[in-house]
């Protein structure tokens, strides 16, 4: 009887854990997970401490070459500057576990950083992959955007070409700027879902 | 009156790049002008790296063929080899580790005689293992008029590793974020069998697929992007690959 009431207990368990797992993933026209992560300067950064801003998260890993594209070519730069001067908060986070590609010193980081100009508001680590699995992040660059109700509002990629090459950049219909143009302007997403393109999250 | 085509640069005219080689073969030696062929465009990774499926799955990027055509050459039909599927921590892709060939049929045009056809085909790829890095190549054949008929014995060797295609579609209906496939009688699966898309975006490439009362059950991805009416895929079921039109 008491192994009954056991195997019993597990299966409420289980349940109640699937459904756990099941509420903690990102969904579109949801509310984004919540997350804690500690910035590349020490720096402890909750989404939820942004409610009332739009959030841009774009995974990253600085060695990819779909990453190179958009940063060589200073487009990831320019967007970033673009909307963080409007307001909104962009957060890049790194995903690569510790001895996988893109997992860089702190002080690496900076120096990539600094000499590509970016503009993100913070660089994030989530060496446990964590926060990426939470989001079902691919790839790199898989970029998503937030409500200031916390409502994710857009998940997929970067733009419309798929390739490493800078050239196409400007024949691309860039995803992310479109949705948060009209996000800005008060107008519901028109494309909140896109297929994202890039190097494997290094999990 | 017939014309004959001579297909030159056969065997092979090759390309090389730091992560994969890149080969053109042709089924015939010549071919009668206004007839088809088929040509293969040969990618052969680097040892430890893969390219992609025309469907690379969670990440990677599709290997495409950008080809240049003299007026009345025209691509009827293209073949990809059954892909692998590697899994990688949790990321699922679809795509190659050995030599593979992506196959196109070529029609040529009536009344081609003494014409030098030059045909170009810039193929261009991702190849990774831990990292990734982009590759190109350009490879060139070149069709000659010609009397003399002459099919390539050694092109045989590589026709092969393709999928069945199935005529009759599999109707499919969407039902609790899962893509619902009614199998016909001609279809008989295993419990292995994995149904892939020659589209990306679609599917939960990770999620365990399942057969229910003659249905193969496959789950979407939790951000599928917009469904088409009909598709093409690919179901791998243990060596064998059937290439099936899927009709909602």
């Amino acid at each position: 009887m008491n192994s009954f009431f056991g195997i019993l207990a597990m299966i409420a368990f289980s349940f109640a854990l699937t459904n756990l797992i099941a509420q903690n993933k990102a969904e579109i026209d949801k509310t984004a997970p919540d997350f804690e992560l500690t910035d590349v300067n020490g720096t402890k950064h909750k989404l939820s401490d942004f409610h009332g801003k739009y959030v841009v998260l774009e995974w990253i890993n600085f060695d990819c070459p779909f990453v190179k594209k958009h940063y060589d070519s200073e487009n990831m730069q320019k967007l970033q500057g673009k909307y963080t001067s409007q307001g909104v908060v962009w957060l890049a986070i790194c995903s690569s576990a510790p001895g996988k590609e893109g997992n860089l010193s702190k002080d690496e980081i900076k120096k990539r950083a600094e000499n590509y100009k970016a503009k993100f508001t913070a660089y994030l680590i989530d060496e446990s992959g964590d926060i990426g699995r939470m989001y079902s992040a691919k790839t790199t660059p898989h970029m998503y955007i937030i409500d200031p109700q916390g409502k994710l509002i857009y998940a997929g990629a970067i733009d419309s070409i798929r390739s490493t090459d800078k050239a196409d950049i400007d024949k691309a219909e860039n995803y992310v700027s479109k949705a948060l143009d009209e996000a800005l302007a008060g107008k519901s997403v028109s494309t909140k879902v896109t297929q994202p393109y890039g190097c494997s999250v290094k999990y | 009156m017939y014309f004959l085509v001579l297909l030159s640069a056969l065997l092979f005219m090759a390309g090389n790049n730091e992560t994969a080689k890149i080969s053109v073969h042709s089924m015939h030696h010549t071919v009668e002008s206004g007839e088809s062929t088929w040509i293969a465009i040969g990618i052969e990774p680097k040892k430890g790296w893969h390219t992609y499926w025309a469907n690379p799955g969670d990440a990677g990027l599709a290997t495409t063929v950008e080809w240049i055509l003299p007026d009345g050459v025209s691509i009827t039909d293209t073949i990809w080899q059954i892909p692998e599927i590697i899994e990688t921590d949790g990321i699922v892709s679809y795509g190659f580790h050995r030599k593979h060939y992506i196959f196109y049929k070529l029609a040529t045009p009536a009344n081609s005689e003494n014409q030098n056809l030059e045909i170009s085909a810039t193929v261009k790829w991702l190849a990774c293992k831990e990292k990734c890095l982009p590759g190109k190549d350009t490879v060139k054949l070149h069709l000659f008029p010609s009397k003399q008929s002459k099919i390539n014995k050694n092109f045989s060797d590589i026709f092969g590793n393709i999928p069945i295609r199935i005529d009759k579609p599999l109707q499919a209906s969407i039902e609790d974020n899962n893509i619902q496939l009614e199998l016909n009688d001609n279809l008989n699966l295993s419990e292995k069998a994995r149904f892939i898309p020659y589209l990306e975006g679609i599917i939960d490439n990770s999620a365990t697929q399942y057969i229910q009362e003659r249905s193969l059950v496959v789950p979407l991805d939790a951000f599928h992007t917009e469904i088409p009416g009909e598709f093409k895929a690919l179901i791998l079921d243990n060596e064998k690959a059937f290439e099936v039109l899927v009709i909602f």
